[in-house]
Formats: C-alpha cells, structure tokens, sequence
C-alpha cells in the first residue's frame, strides 16, 4: 500500500503546472500576508515599538500588586512631564533659559512616549479587570485568529489536484490497473489517503509560511500559553483556552475544511467523471452560501465546507449547533467516496 | 450541423443537469431578494402602499401633492409629539401610526422630487451652459466639449406622472446573477479546445478536410453563441420574477423617473436602458469567453484549462485598476457608472465610459481570436501539446 501511496504522490508533485501552481500560491501567501500584516500590525514606528517591547518586558504577564504599582508610578511621571509648565513659569521668569532646555532635556524620553504609554494603560486596565487575563502583546494573535477570510486560491489548487489524482488513469489503463494484484481496493484506498494527505500538507504549508513570514518580518509570538480573553477581541467568549490551543484547533478546522472540499470533489467525480463539471459545482457549493446570505455569521450554520474555512469564528461561537452536522456530513462523504472508487475499481464499465 | 455536433461534445446531459442547478439556485438568490427589498417590511404596509400608488397613479396633480402632504403632516404632528399609540391598532392604514407615517413621507417625497426635477434638472443644465462657455473661452475642448453633452442630455426634462418605482429600481439594481453567469460559462467553454486534445483526438481532427482552420472558427463561433445566449436567458428569467412578483410593469418612463438616476446622461427608457446595459455586460461576459477559450487552447486537459482561465481572470481583475485597457470590467458595474456623468481617458482623449469599455473589449477579443487561431491552426503547435 505505502508504495502505491507514494508512486501517486510522485504522480501528482512531477507535474510541473501543478508545483508552478503552489510556487504561485506559496509566493501570494508570503505577498499577502506582509501586505496585510503591515496594514493591520505596521501602523506604528520603530521606536514605538521598542518602547512597546520593553513595557510588556518589564510588566508582562500576570499582573501583581507590584506591578500595577509600578505601572501607575510610571503613569504619573510620564503625565506630570507631559502636563509640566516649564514654559510659563520660563515666560513669568521663574526660570532662567538654560535652566528651562534642561528640564526640556530631562523630560523629553518621557513625553515622547505618551502616546504609546497609553496605548499600553488601556490594555494594562483591560487586562486588570479579570484575574485570569495576562498582560502580552496581543497584535499578532489578534490579527492571526481574526483571519477569517477563505484562501481561495488554495481551494482552487486542492481542487485541481483531487481531480488529477482520479483522472490519471482513463480508458484503457484503467482496466489495465484492475487486472494488477495491487488494484481494485488498494488502489482505490490509496487514492483517498493520497488526496487526504496532500491536502493536510497544503493546509499546514500555508500556514508555515504565513508565521515563519510573520516571525522575519520582526513579530513575536510571545504569550501563546496565557488565555484567549487577554486580547480584547475575544473578551466575550465563554471558555477556558490558551491562545496557543485556539490557534491549533481553528488550524484543524480549517484543514477539516479543505479535507471536505476534497471529499465533496472527490464525490462528484465519482458521480460525473467530468472535470469542468465537477470544478464549476464544487465552486458552486463553495461561493453560493456567499451570495445568498447577506450576513457572514450565518455562514457559520451552514452544513457547507464555507464556514469550516473561515477560521476561529467557526467553532468558537457557542451558539452554533452542537450537533456538528458538517463534520458528519463530512465523514459520510468519506465512507461514500470510499464505496464510490472501490466499486468503480471492481468492474470497469464506460 | 457542424454547430450542433460541436455543442453536442460540450453540453450533455450531466452538463445540462448542472446548467439547471444553478439557474435553480439563481432563481431562489432572485426570490430572496425580492422578499428581502420589496416585501422586507409587513405584508399590509405593502398592500396598503401598492392601494395608494394605484389610486395616486397617474398625472401630476396638486390635489394629489395636498392630499399626501396633509396626511404626512398630521401623522408628524402625532408621532413628533409622542403621545401616541404604539401597539397594533387594526383602525389606522398598516396597523400602526408610526408605520402610516412612514408610508405617507415615503410617497410624501417621492411625489416632492417628481414635482420639483424639472427645475433641479435645468439648474443642471444652467451649470453645464456656464461651464461650457467658460471653458469654450479658455480654448479647454475636452471640457466643452463634457459640458456640451451635459447641456444636450440635461435639456427638457420633465416629471409628469407619478409612477410606482420601487420594485422597478430594485430589479435593476440586481446583479447578484453575473457570478452564476460566469461559473456557467467556465463550465462550457473551458472545455472547447482542450477536450479534443484530452481525448487524442486534436490530431486525427487536423487530417479531416474540415479540420484545422474551419474546425477553430466554428468553435470560435460557438464560444461566442453560448457567451450571448447564457446571459440573455438569466436576465429574462430575472426580469420574469420580478414582472410576475411585483409591480414591475410599468418601463415606457424615462430613466430620470427613478431617483437615483436623476444625474443619468442617459435620456431613454427604462425598458431601453435596461437592455442596453444587458447588451453591454454580454460583451463583458463575451471577453472573459474568449479569455477561457485561449486558457483551453494553452492546455491538453481540462481541469488546467479551468486553473489557468481563473488564474488569467484574476490577473484582469487585477489590472483592471491599473490600465485602462482593461476597463472593460467597468461594464460589469454599468447600471452605477451611468448614475452620473461617466468618462474614461484613452491615449490623452476624454471619451464617455461606455466606448472606453467597447473599445478596451474589442481590443481583448481581437487579441484573444488571434491567440487562439496561432495555437490551433498550427499544425506544430497542436501536435506537439499531445508530446506524439
């Protein structure tokens, strides 16, 4: 079995379109997600930035009496040298010039970061409010679990491969396949697993290229143990996780996804053996849901691989339907995928 | 015959299963909308605003303008003051007084831009003369000669009916079908060149007396055939919603009739206009059929020929933006361009919007044919996709 599974996979990654097609894809991930993470990430300087740094160095994590202490401490100067009148008492001559550029020199580091302090302050009160909340550097993983818009250009290619691997053989070389020892069942079996895997592996592909992206553009990950309701977003939600856990379930979801994008392909191959048909429906059932419903979070109860996609929304809104119907939906198209092929590989019929 | 053998390949019956599919889905997305726009408030307040129309319908009249404006006031006067009854009462037109008075203030300012268009249109026309002198003075040709058209097309124009318009500008600002149209077309003529090659058939075709050069126009021909006909059979079946469901009937008035067009150069009908615009998204959808046509010439398999014709449409999307040769996307949004007075620059020339998209569309389909005749009336080109 493990021979046929790689002679298919070698199959599908020796066609140069189709590993020019994930070049493409991998490179408008990386363009993409600079793009993006500057416009959402990037909107403050340098030095802000390393002020920023040495805040939540300094005071990150849990907060403690001392901290928030310190924190007010560091408030108060920086609202005094802000709010100073070193130029009246200058003007009513209660200070001489020379005397006036140095308490200028002295509270300049200070005033300069006032308006970053209090970007701070307010996560610092945020986080304050609720004892199970850590005060981190929650940009990144607000932008990362608030991607909630489908990679299309990944669907497309899944689609594309999942199609391949079951148009490879036609005609006459599939009854040659069917007279083989290894054909029939095994080869059947070994076209879902291979189909599975490469899309596991294209899922995963994406998503190492957007934090390894992330990560040389100069964003940390810090803080990935502490709670989802440290970051302000998700203050509302109603359970106990780590932001690292929710960023590895709203992954699995997500390549849950494409895993039920290639099954329903998968099934309408099957059903019509014909490319340009099986590509226009999944399309179809993919987009359709987006036209028809005005409101995206109903998207989110529709038993359509579109909502799976979408990311952490998906799964973290309580009020879905606790019947999981797109799971099962999704593992009934396994079962009857696997029918489907192991069927057509018993007797060839045109 | 050679059309219908031709089509024969390409639409069977599993394809024409699927073609129905989604004109079934496009008539359940046409019915929502129609629920949500027209029929989105309570089902009396419809009625009981149908009632009015049909007995205030007709020419304009100051008996007519009294009557509404002295019932939208006293209902202001009521709801203004608070005192009023917000539960359901069955004596009031729609059930409640706060609804009644949003009917009358509806109809209230509908028959208020009827009656005062005229001037709002020659204060319009007034500007345009201005403008048009002034920059006549200063030698500026391309802004004379905007400012003369402006002048020509804002010249006697007069409201003198009052006509129901909702559901007539609800039906033609609904567009949501151009992406079914689209899906429909890759599905047919993704396949129209690279099939043959999928089956090893490219080559036998090119011994055949009628293969070659006569095989690709009669191809060319059908991709165009199916880029006309598609879309056509939509938009009827569009507009046959709408005429069946609501009061959309009434299309002899001129567009201007419709507020949100009050700034349109456009001087005809609606009927007129509404199958104008429908002609021009046809050369729209035309391009993108020649685009998938040349995707399916590139390739021996299908499903490449789909990949490359959306990753080929993306990029056009794209450019769009950026180079005015693509403008021809711009006629996909037509019905919102001709809201206002709408030009585009080509090679320093100040030309209206429309002959911009012609023209960029044109150029695409010439290209496009081109392309598509190199790569398959050429005897090296086809073998050597089928690696013999």
């Amino acid at each position: 079995m493990l021979e046929i599974v790689n002679s298919e996979i070698g199959k599908i990654f020796k066609n140069k379109k189709i590993l020019l097609f994930v070049f493409f894809i991998v490179v408008y991930e990386i363009i993409q997600c600079k793009y993006e993470a500057e416009g959402n990430l990037g909107r403050i300087s340098e030095s802000d930035k390393a002020y920023l740094k040495g805040y939540y160095k300094e005071w990150g994590g849990k907060l403690d009496k001392k901290k928030n202490n310190s924190i007010e401490g560091y408030k108060r100067k920086i609202d005094e040298a802000y709010n100073s009148d070193d130029y009246n008492r200058l003007i009513n001559k209660q200070i001489t010039i020379d005397e006036y550029h140095n308490l200028v020199k002295k509270r300049k580091d200070l005033t300069k970061q006032k308006h970053i302090f209090d970007r701070f302050y307010g996560e610092y009160l945020y986080v304050s409010k609720d004892n199970s909340r850590s005060l981190i550097d929650t940009d990144v993983w607000e932008y990362i679990l608030s991607r909630n818009n489908v990679d299309y250009l990944l669907v497309i290619l899944l689609i594309v491969i999942t199609i391949q691997i079951f148009d490879n053989e036609r005609g006459s070389i599939k009854s040659v396949v069917i007279a083989t020892v290894k054909g029939r069942r095994n080869i059947a079996i070994s076209k879902i697993l291979v189909a599975t895997f490469i899309t596991i592996f294209l899922g995963l592909l994406v998503e190492i290229v957007m934090l390894i992206t992330l990560t040389l553009s100069g964003y940390s990950f810090d803080g990935h143990n502490v709670s989802l309701q440290s970051i302000m977003k998700f203050a509302e939600i109603n359970r106990t996780i780590s932001i690292r856990s929710t960023y590895i379930i709203t992954v699995v979801y997500k390549i849950m996804g494409y895993i039920y994008v290639s099954n329903i392909t998968m099934f309408l191959y099957a059903l019509f053996e014909k490319s340009n048909i099986v590509f226009g429906v999944t399309i179809l059932m993919i987009l359709a849901p987006v036209y028809i419903y005005d409101d995206l979070t109903k998207l989110m109860h529709v038993p359509l691989p579109i909502g799976m996609m979408m990311g952490t929304y998906f799964w973290i809104d309580t009020t879905r339907i606790k019947i999981l119907i797109p799971e099962i939906i999704m593992a009934l198209l396994v079962v009857l995928n696997y029918y489907c092929y192991v069927n057509s590989y018993k007797g060839y019929k045109k | 015959m050679r059309y219908y053998l031709e089509a024969k390949k390409i639409i069977d019956c599993k394809v024409i299963i699927i073609v129905i599919l989604i004109l079934l889905i496009n008539a359940v997305n046409v019915n929502k909308s129609i629920n949500t726009f027209i029929y989105g408030d309570d089902k009396r307040f419809v009625e009981e605003r149908t009632g009015l129309y049909h007995k205030l319908e007709g020419d304009m009249d100051n008996s007519k303008l009294n009557y509404i404006e002295k019932k939208k006031n006293e209902l202001e006067k009521t709801v203004d003051g608070g005192n009023y009854n917000k539960e359901f009462d069955d004596s009031t037109l729609t059930g409640y007084v706060k609804s009644d008075y949003n009917l009358y203030n509806d109809i209230f300012e509908h028959i208020e831009y009827n009656k005062n268009y005229k001037k709002y249109s020659w204060d319009l026309e007034c500007k345009s003369r201005s403008n048009y002198e002034y920059y006549s003075e200063k030698n500026n040709r391309n802004e004379a000669k905007k400012y003369k058209y402006l002048m020509s097309k804002y010249d006697n124009r007069d409201i003198k009916s009052i006509v129901d318009v909702k559901s007539i500008s609800a039906w033609l600002d609904y567009d949501e079908s151009d992406f079914f149209i689209f899906i429909i077309l890759l599905i047919l003529i993704s396949p129209i060149f690279s099939s043959d090659r999928e089956r090893k058939m490219a080559c036998f075709t090119l011994t055949t007396i009628n293969g070659k050069n006569k095989l690709c126009y009669i191809k060319l021909r059908l991709v165009i055939m199916i880029s006309m006909i598609v879309p056509f059979v939509v938009y009827i079946n569009n507009f046959l919603f709408y005429f069946f469901r609501t009061e959309c009937y009434k299309l002899d008035i001129p567009l201007y009739y419709i507020s949100k067009y009050k700034d349109t150069t456009y001087t005809g009908s609606v009927w007129q206009f509404a199958i104008w615009t429908s002609i021009l998204k046809v050369l729209a959808f035309l391009v993108f059929a020649m685009i998938f046509a040349v995707a399916s010439s590139l390739v021996n398999k299908n499903i490449f020929s789909i990949s490359i014709g959306i990753v080929f449409t993306i990029i056009i999307y794209w450019l769009s933006s950026k180079i005015n040769l693509f403008s021809f996307m711009k006629l996909f949004d037509i019905k919102e361009q001709m809201k206002k007075y709408w030009s585009t620059d080509i090679c320093g020339i100040q030309v209206h919007g429309v002959y911009g998209g012609i023209l960029s569309a044109g150029i695409i389909i010439v290209l496009s044919v081109i392309l598509i005749v190199f790569f398959e009336c050429n005897i090296k080109g086809v073998i050597k996709k089928e690696r013999i």
